[in-house]
């Protein structure tokens, strides 16, 4: 059909439909790569080759977005020296805040009691980032810790008073695992290829609920074998029947915050919906005459069926401003 | 213009090509014809409005004078690059190019033919009269899109990655959206086709039907708002946009007050009656009305 066009028409239509053409490939070939991005959630997913299958609660921060949010630099003015970042720096060389891009926390309490009293608690820190095996270490032999060499791997060790053994082990260049001994022995000797938190169905379930585009986010289920593993009885006891939770969020000048519980059954889901509408007007009632925190609160949305109940909300900037001096005024008093 | 009069006997054309040659010759021949419109001229302002936004916006961002926090109707609310460019796809696009591509262009198919006293050296040329307004639809249809899409997807690429947002993970909605556009040029155009068939005045008509009726009914209780358009195409924007918190639960809640939430299924069926009817009430007007032109 286009035997018969002028030239000039030509090009208009062949301009315009390889704007569209090249536009679409780019498209496609982004998400084709879209697993690569840096900072989503799901790139975390390598460091997931690490987490064993019985882990019962996941979480994720991109470190470098919250780093370059406004919120950081609104938490800088009233902690300017970091939460604990000092103390990281001093004892294991690691500088969150220039080297590390992201950082995946999980908690696996060993299943079968007698592997747990071999084992011992399995919780494990995973920071990606740009860091410099040899520094670290001669940073952390000056603080006292020691190095040695396991099968290859070599692991710097610490004790920190009335913690026990904090143990750091590159598991994979720019990969190190920071954690109890044991946990870091463990994931080591699991690495890549072996059986992973991807065999565990519930859990990729709840990873599945989890937005690539999150700062951070969080997974955990209750049970058996789950967080009540390591929630004392009486807190447990007092928890309502909840089974499992995904929390997300996103980090700029303000904060939001989506929450997904699934509750054990409908009537369970029912119940806890039924208590966060209350807690909600009842929060209400106590902030009003308060902007700040009744902009919260209206950005607070409740919803789902079934056994599950999901939340979110947005803290504005402004919020996050009077919340912080809040605390501010709370310390200096 | 033009008056309405008995129809007259179809002639017999046994020699005559077929009817989609007759369309493709028609397409072919229109085409060009409406690209180098003074019509497209304005068109190409229209859907370059949202490629400067986009532009500004992103200067913005990068001057760090837009804030991903937002407020609409009182409530924050989370602004990211996909929620923005799903705003602008409803707003811009479905809400304003859309249509007045539709009116423009679709009752121009026969009219201008009409206005420019051409209308009979097309008639008495050896083809069907409705493959005349057939092919130049399909023409319009071309021209339209290629206006259209490639703004759709510049803007995409513009606005998608700011403040966190994620080219590959819209990239679905990209897609969605372009079919939703096309489906929407399709509509409108085989509507005011029909209008430009029909009444003496077509344009005034088309504007009146689109920035008159469609925003009045479709706010209005009840079930006249089942009379638009845009009760079908505005009630698929849910299904084309990002699944966020904050602004697309603002527009389903905008949606939902107004009673413009047919299920996609309703939508799209709806849209396919008025396109295949309107077509076919098109071609029957035009294939039977003698056009008789004022001197």
């Amino acid at each position: 059909m286009m035997a018969s066009m002028s030239r000039r028409t030509r090009y208009v239509a062949l301009a315009s439909g390889g704007v569209l053409a090249v536009g679409l490939c780019g498209g496609l070939v982004a998400y084709l790569n879209r697993d690569a991005a840096p900072g989503a959630a799901s790139d975390a997913l390598a460091e997931l080759a690490f987490v064993p299958p019985h882990a019962t609660a996941l979480a994720f921060a991109d470190v470098r977005a919250v780093m370059a949010s406004e919120l950081r630099e609104r938490v800088r003015r009233i902690a300017p020296d970091g939460v604990g970042r000092e103390q990281l720096e001093r004892q294991l060389g690691l500088d969150i805040e220039r080297d590390i891009d992201r950082v995946l926390v999980f908690w696996a309490p060993e299943p079968d009691a007698a592997a747990a009293e071999e084992d011992g608690s399995s919780g494990l820190a995973l920071f990606r980032g740009r860091l410099d095996a040899e520094r670290l270490e001669a940073v952390a032999r000056r603080g006292g810790a020691e190095v040695t060499e396991e099968d290859g791997l070599r692991i710097v060790t610490r004790e920190i008073e009335g913690a026990g053994a904090l143990a750091m082990a590159f598991l994979e260049p720019g990969l190190v695992a920071v954690g109890e001994l044991a946990a870091v022995r463990s994931a080591a000797r699991r690495g890549p290829g072996g059986d992973g938190i991807d065999a565990d169905a519930d859990m990729m379930r709840l990873l599945g609920r989890v937005d690539d585009r999150s700062s951070f986010w969080a997974v955990g289920r209750f049970g058996d074998s789950g967080l009540l593993g390591w929630v004392p009885e009486q807190v447990s006891e007092r928890l309502p029947p909840v089974a499992a939770f995904a929390v997300q969020g996103r980090i700029n000048g303000g904060v939001s915050v989506s929450l997904a519980v699934e509750g054990r059954d409908d009537a369970a889901a029912q119940n806890l919906r039924d208590v966060v509408r209350g807690f909600v007007a009842l929060a209400q009632l106590q902030t009003l005459g308060n902007p700040d925190l009744q902009a919260i609160l209206d950005s607070l949305q409740t919803g789902g069926d079934g056994t599950a109940v999901t939340l979110s909300l947005r803290v504005p900037a402004e919020a996050i401003d009077f919340l912080l001096s809040m605390l501010a005024s709370g310390e200096a008093s | 213009m033009s008056s309405p009069h008995e129809p007259p006997p179809s002639p017999s054309r046994p020699d005559g090509p077929s009817f989609l040659g007759s369309v493709a010759r028609i397409y072919d021949l229109s085409f060009g014809q409406m690209l180098w419109s003074r019509r497209t001229v304005f068109m190409v302002l229209v859907v370059g409005g949202p490629v400067a936004v986009a532009l500004i916006l992103r200067l913005l961002v990068s001057m760090d004078l837009f804030d991903a926090g937002g407020e609409i109707d009182g409530r924050p609310v989370n602004i990211d690059g996909p929620v923005i460019f799903g705003l602008m796809i409803w707003g811009f696009y479905l809400s304003f190019s859309v249509p007045l591509l539709g009116v423009f262009y679709g009752t121009s198919l026969i009219a201008d033919e009409v206005e420019d006293r051409t209308i009979t050296y097309l008639f008495t040329r050896p083809v069907p009269r409705g493959a005349v307004l057939v092919g130049k639809y399909l023409a319009y249809l071309v021209c339209a899109g290629l206006l259209v899409l490639p703004s759709v997807v510049l803007v995409f690429f513009l606005v998608v990655p700011l403040l966190g947002g994620s080219v590959g993970a819209g990239f679905p909605d990209l897609l969605k959206d372009l079919a939703l556009l096309a489906v929407g040029l399709a509509v409108y155009g085989a509507l005011f086709a029909l209008v430009g068939a029909l009444f003496k005045r077509p344009l005034l008509t088309g504007l009146v039907f689109i920035f008159g009726w469609e925003p009045v009914v479709i706010v209005v209780p009840g079930y006249m708002k089942r009379f638009t358009v845009s009760y079908y195409l505005q009630g698929l924007v849910p299904h084309a946009m990002p699944e966020d918190g904050g602004v697309t639960s603002l527009v389903l809640r905008v949606l939902q007050a107004n009673e413009i939430l047919p299920s996609a299924t309703v939508g799209l069926v709806g849209l396919a009656v008025i396109v295949i009817g309107g077509l076919a009430l098109a071609v029957r007007l035009v294939e039977r009305r003698e056009y008789v032109l004022e001197q």
